[in-house]
């Protein structure tokens, strides 16, 4: 078998593999030590130019408070999370019912908006740059959390649609069959009998857009401006330019940006990576 | 059959009618309605205000908590039309299919089935038009536009003059992005399959695959910011220069490490022409994880008994990955790397958060955002220059567009869909 367990090999290059592995595990993460590091120094430290020495003092408490209570990062935060959920709950919802569509009706033009969606799914998102931000002002949505709502789920919905499809094409047709065999009405076959049978391809996808949408940051900067409606992405670049020179709050900023899309990802690994593995597989 | 068409149509228009009169009224009766639970979550915020003694001005606490109000009754409002919407237009469909098929049970269901998918894709449908299908021709049009609207190839004629700055910035682009499109993810791709491979054969491979896998979950401009650390020059720009002092010590760890003089400040991705590739090398750190996983689901996939036949032949280690496993999973290694080059011919954030005003670091993508703020040089004004660079960024991706949708297809034919 291979990879033949490493147990097995010589004792030479047992030695150099568990050792090896381990640093380059740490030369990866290194930047993310790094920051880490630098949030929780005293501003002395980096006047002195002890950079990459231990930290002096210890002043996550410090830091981080500041963060939160002197700079308009909960701001940036919050509008982060009430653009993301209505997002999420808005594409999900949408490709579901499209997927549903597309991947159980056979009716004309069926493949053209299909194609539609795939070709939606790679537009560069530059050429929609002018135009779009034209529609968001003529609607008197720009610079809202709803003009970027909108477009985030329109953007995502090719993507969406794509993954819900081939997931409802794999499902067993004989149950939609058989159910409407039985007169079951269209639309309770997809929220009674497809939509429970959809969960996974939900779970996953959510996580996924969920973290598309939080660290999306072309957009927020096109379609907002100001701490009223840009998310935190936006807001990180705000910030530094506030805390120019200042490493220490730069840092912490930006790990303070960075935690919810990991906690999520640490927490939803196995649907994240299911996601991952069924949009790019199929 | 021919009878029942103008049926369909005539059915279809009802409740597109009924739909779009209804559910913007309901919306606006609806938030209109509603506005009192502003004032409610305002006076909460007042009495939390007062009883803790908060220190900043009530007003911002009022304003704050309306804003939650009005965020909790948005929503509800939304998923409230969403259901009317998928309500009325499935109750309409049947009802009138009903009464228009004048009793044959036969007829009522076909009308049924030809309107049922269109309430399902229609409004999805709708946004994709509205913000994708129209911007796109518009972005056309606008490219072979003045800005008073005149007809014009000057757009496009400014990128092929010599004598234009448009020249210079972008072939830079161009071969840059060219440099992205082939280093960025060939890097991640064996990167990733190297990682894959190394990381099952180890006892705490997961834990190492979850490490690798984390920057995916960080943002672009996360990561960039991150990285300025590592990349970083010397001293701290802004005070120190100023004060007119030589910052006397190395930031970025990297160019400690290198042994890079004090006076020698610019960061690594600033260098000339090099620091192109320390900025594609954060997209690599980002993206190698995605590619990993994607991999590490491939590899368990292959088939055990060709890689027992291949070791019972005496295949080493170095054959059986290069000679069984590879072959086995190319079609999803060709997957990678298209979502790979897609990918990079986005790449905004990353070359904007870090050197958005160096020529030599140009990327289509930046250059166009570029365009778009600031350009007038020399007297050229060239107002929708911005529209032909996103044109030609859209024929680079096209290729890649039409050979994903064509392996698709294949895909679900072999399927038997």
């Amino acid at each position: 078998m291979f990879p033949t367990p490493i147990q097995q090999r010589s004792r030479a290059s047992q030695f150099s593999y568990q050792v090896f592995l381990p640093i380059a595990l740490i030369l990866w993460l290194l930047p993310l030590i790094a920051v880490m590091i630098f949030s929780i120094k005293p501003d002395g430290d980096f006047v002195k130019g002890n950079f990459w020495g231990l930290p002096s003092s210890f002043e996550f408490f410090n830091n981080y408070g500041r963060v939160f209570f002197a700079s308009d990062m909960p701001q940036y935060l919050l509008n982060s999370v009430f653009i993301t959920v209505p997002t999420v709950i808005g594409a999900v919802a949408l490709s579901s019912m499209t997927g549903f569509a597309l991947g159980v009706y056979k009716f004309r033009g069926n493949l053209l908006i299909f194609f539609m969606f795939i070709a939606g799914n790679f537009v560069p998102f530059q050429i929609l740059m002018v135009p779009v931000r034209d529609l968001t002002v003529n609607l008197n949505l720009y610079d809202t959390k709803l003009g970027l709502i909108l477009f985030h789920i329109a953007f995502q919905t090719g993507f969406c649609t794509l993954f819900m499809r081939n997931f409802i094409r794999a499902l067993p047709y004989s149950l939609i069959e058989a159910a409407r065999v039985e007169g079951v009405a269209e639309w309770k076959i997809f929220v009674y009998v497809v939509l429970p049978l959809m969960k996974p391809a939900i779970a996953a996808l959510s996580v996924l857009i969920f973290t598309f949408i939080w660290n999306d940051y072309f957009w927020a900067i096109v379609l907002t401006q100001g701490p009223d409606a840009q998310p935190v992405t936006a807001g990180i670049t705000a910030f530094n330019s506030q805390y120019r020179a200042a490493y220490h709050m730069m840092s912490a900023g930006s790990i303070v940006a960075a935690i919810p899309p990991v906690f999520m990802f640490f927490l939803m690994q196995k649907h994240f990576i299911a996601g991952l593995t069924l949009g790019a597989v199929k | 059959m021919r009878s029942i068409r103008p049926v369909i149509a005539g059915n279809g228009l009802a409740i597109i009618l009924t739909v779009v009169f209804l559910l913007p009224t309901t919306a606006v009766v609806a938030f209109v309605a509603t506005g009192p639970i502003d004032d409610f979550f305002a006076n909460i915020g007042i009495w939390l205000h007062r009883t803790n003694e908060w220190s900043f001005p009530e007003f911002d606490t009022i304003e704050r908590f309306s804003k939650i109000g009005f965020a909790i009754r948005a929503i509800f409002i939304a998923v409230g039309i969403s259901f009317l919407y998928f309500w009325i237009s499935n109750w309409l469909n049947m009802g009138l299919a009903r009464v228009s098929s004048r009793g044959s049970l036969g007829r009522q269901s076909t009308i049924i089935e030809a309107i049922q998918p269109w309430i399902f894709v229609g409004p999805a449908l709708v946004l994709l038009l509205l913000f994708l299908l129209i911007p796109a021709f518009s972005t056309l049009s606008i490219s072979f536009q003045e800005a008073d609207g005149t007809p014009t190839v000057r757009n496009y004629a400014f990128l092929w003059d010599e004598s234009a700055l448009g020249y210079l910035q972008f072939r830079l682009a161009m071969r840059n992005s060219l440099m992205w499109l082939i280093l960025v993810p060939t890097c991640c791709i064996s990167l990733g399959l190297l990682i894959a491979v190394l990381a099952d054969s180890v006892r705490w491979g997961i834990v190492a695959k979850t490490l690798i896998f984390v920057p995916l979950a960080i943002s672009f401009v996360g990561a960039a910011v991150i990285w300025r650390n590592i990349f970083a020059g010397g001293g701290i720009e802004a005070q120190q220069t100023i004060n007119g002092v030589t910052p006397s010590y190395q930031i970025g760890l990297l160019k400690a490490l290198l042994g890079h003089t004090a006076e020698y400040n610019e960061p690594l991705y600033n260098l000339k022409f090099w620091g192109n590739f320390f900025l594609m090398w954060i997209l690599v750190w980002v993206q190698t994880g995605f590619a990993m996983v994607i991999f590490s689901a491939a590899l368990r996939g292959v088939p055990q008994d060709t890689i027992e036949a291949a070791t019972i032949d005496g295949a080493n280690p170095f054959q059986l990955f290069f000679r069984v496993k590879l072959p086995q999973i190319y079609s999803t290694v060709l997957v990678v790397w298209t979502t790979l080059v897609i990918l990079v011919l986005k790449v905004f954030d990353i070359p904007y958060a870090l050197s958005a005003n160096d020529d030599d670091k140009l990327l289509l993508a930046t250059m166009m955002e570029n365009a778009r703020n600031n350009w007038s040089i020399g007297g050229d004004n060239v107002d929708n220059l911005f529209a032909s660079i996103a044109v030609m960024l859209m024929l680079t991706v096209v290729p890649n567009m039409i050979f994903n949708a064509w392996r698709i297809r294949r895909e679900q034919k072999e399927l038997g869909h």
